[in-house]
């Protein structure tokens, strides 16, 4: 070896030369091929981050009013003239990422009272921690979040510090110094320790598994969305613009 | 057809005969060159020297199988798509969304290309470069014990302990990122539009494999007929 790809190159052209052979122009098609293969890779990260971009909604504070009736949280004007069901457990990944994609599109609608959000406090993978129980551990908490008037926040965090599965999750004490962190009002550690709530998340959760409006043909999971009563597709990124022009 | 009879007419050598004759000159020294002897593939007659060109078509359509496939799936379920990157633990989950908006599009980018054969080198860098990736986040993942499955196609996300699948996933991505490296190595490849934009020079399609040592005696072919 030695010889760099140009020497050899040239070397290759002399040889050919020498024997009277003009070697093939070059076509310019590889250089096609490259480039058309570019401009496709670029398109498509370009269109992704386009998708990307669309789904994106200006983070908001959430200025709406917040009620709790059991297991329920119903967020924004009781008035709206949307009403969205959403079941959801607080260790489930799609609900994390289901939050992550549409809580600022959601906040924006309960502030401008355009939709009510009802959360359904649920439990069904309590046995997907170590030791098990952080799903209701962390429903009873949200549930004290709504009374102490830190609902949004709390469940913002929630899920924004959500455990891996498997691992212990935030305990009881770690769930009332949280509440304490964003300013709860009232008993909140007294609530958080008393898990009030479990037996009637417990209900709520058969409740939801059985009813074919929440779990058609029986099969249930989180996180359900509900518009007005029917379930609807929560990979159509339009879903509650459509919901909310009607 | 100009009417001439090439077997009485020594000087009609097609350019495609004298370069041949020309870069694998007969030194004497090289007695054991082997003979091109014709395998049956399927129906067809093919030489040796092209059975590379058949290997690395076969990769480059597994290859894109496997992009086309796991984008597809991936593109079908964006929220699923969202949940197996962010189990990786590795992205803010700002980025999280991102991610997985532009990862279905690029695989499926890469499927179409390779299937096509465009680009074939260039994709098959991207390829390889985003298999790195892959396995990155993999080795990432299992050295800090998440229990997570890959997401590879489609699904992903948390798995309770115990059903992660590192070892079996890491090979598997392996393999795919053997797949790439042929195709960053050897590009040419049958049934591919590179091959009809860019045609072989003088038919010289005995190029050597990957991991064929031999000297390539055919230092033409890197003037003309180069795939990208």
């Amino acid at each position: 070896m030695g010889r760099s790809e140009r020497e050899r190159r040239q070397a290759a052209q002399a040889r050919l030369q020498a024997a009277g052979i003009s070697p093939a122009k070059k076509s310019g098609g590889a250089a096609r091929g490259l480039m058309i293969g570019a401009v496709v890779l670029v398109v498509a990260v370009g269109a992704g981050l386009y998708v990307a971009w669309q789904n994106y909604a200006a983070p908001v504070e959430p200025t709406y009013p917040v009620a709790r009736d059991g297991v329920v949280v119903t967020a924004g004007n009781p008035a709206a003239p949307v009403t969205v069901d959403v079941y959801e457990d607080y260790l489930c990944p799609s609900c994390k990422q289901f939050e992550q994609i549409y809580g600022d599109e959601i906040t924006a609608a309960l502030n401008d009272g355009k939709a009510k959000v009802q959360y359904h406090h649920i439990a069904i993978l309590d046995d997907r921690s170590a030791p098990p129980g952080y799903s209701s551990r962390a429903g009873n908490a949200a549930l004290c979040a709504a009374d102490a008037g830190i609902f949004p926040a709390y469940h913002e965090r929630l899920y924004a510090d959500q455990p891996a599965e498997g691992a212990a999750g935030k305990t009881v004490e770690e769930l009332a110094a949280l509440g304490t962190e964003l300013g709860a009002t009232g008993d909140f550690a007294g609530c958080v320790t008393r898990q009030a709530e479990t037996q009637a998340m417990t209900d709520a959760t058969d409740a939801a598994a059985a009813d074919p409006a929440v779990a058609p043909g029986g099969r249930f999971g989180t996180p359900t969305v509900l518009v007005g009563g029917t379930k609807i597709d929560i990979n159509d990124s339009g879903w509650l613009s459509n919901a909310i022009n009607g | 057809m100009a009417p001439m009879d090439r077997s009485s007419d020594p000087d009609a050598l097609s350019a495609q005969e004298a370069a041949r004759e020309h870069v694998r000159p007969r030194r004497g020294a090289r007695p054991c060159e082997p003979v091109p002897r014709p395998v049956w593939i399927g129906s067809a007659v093919v030489t040796p020297a092209r059975l590379p060109d058949l290997v690395g078509t076969a990769v480059r359509c597994a290859l894109a199988a496997v992009w086309l496939v796991s984008g597809g799936m991936k593109l079908a379920d964006p929220l699923q798509a969202a949940v197996a990157v962010d189990a990786y633990r590795v992205l803010p989950a700002a980025l999280v969304p991102v991610v997985a908006a532009v990862l279905p599009l690029l695989e499926l980018a890469l499927g179409g290309l390779l299937l096509l054969g465009i680009g074939t080198r260039l994709a098959a860098v991207v390829s390889a470069v985003v298999l790195l990736g892959f396995v990155a986040g993999l080795v990432q993942a299992w050295a800090r014990g998440l229990s997570i499955d890959c997401g590879c196609f489609g699904g992903g996300g948390p798995v309770p302990p115990g059903e992660e699948q590192y070892p079996l996933t890491l090979l598997r991505d392996l393999g795919f990122l053997a797949l790439a490296l042929w195709l960053v190595v050897r590009p040419r490849t049958l049934l591919a539009l590179d091959r009809v934009w860019d045609p072989p020079a003088g038919g010289h399609d005995a190029r050597s494999g990957p991991g064929d040592a031999r000297p390539a005696p055919v230092d033409a072919d890197r003037t003309a007929g180069r795939t990208w």
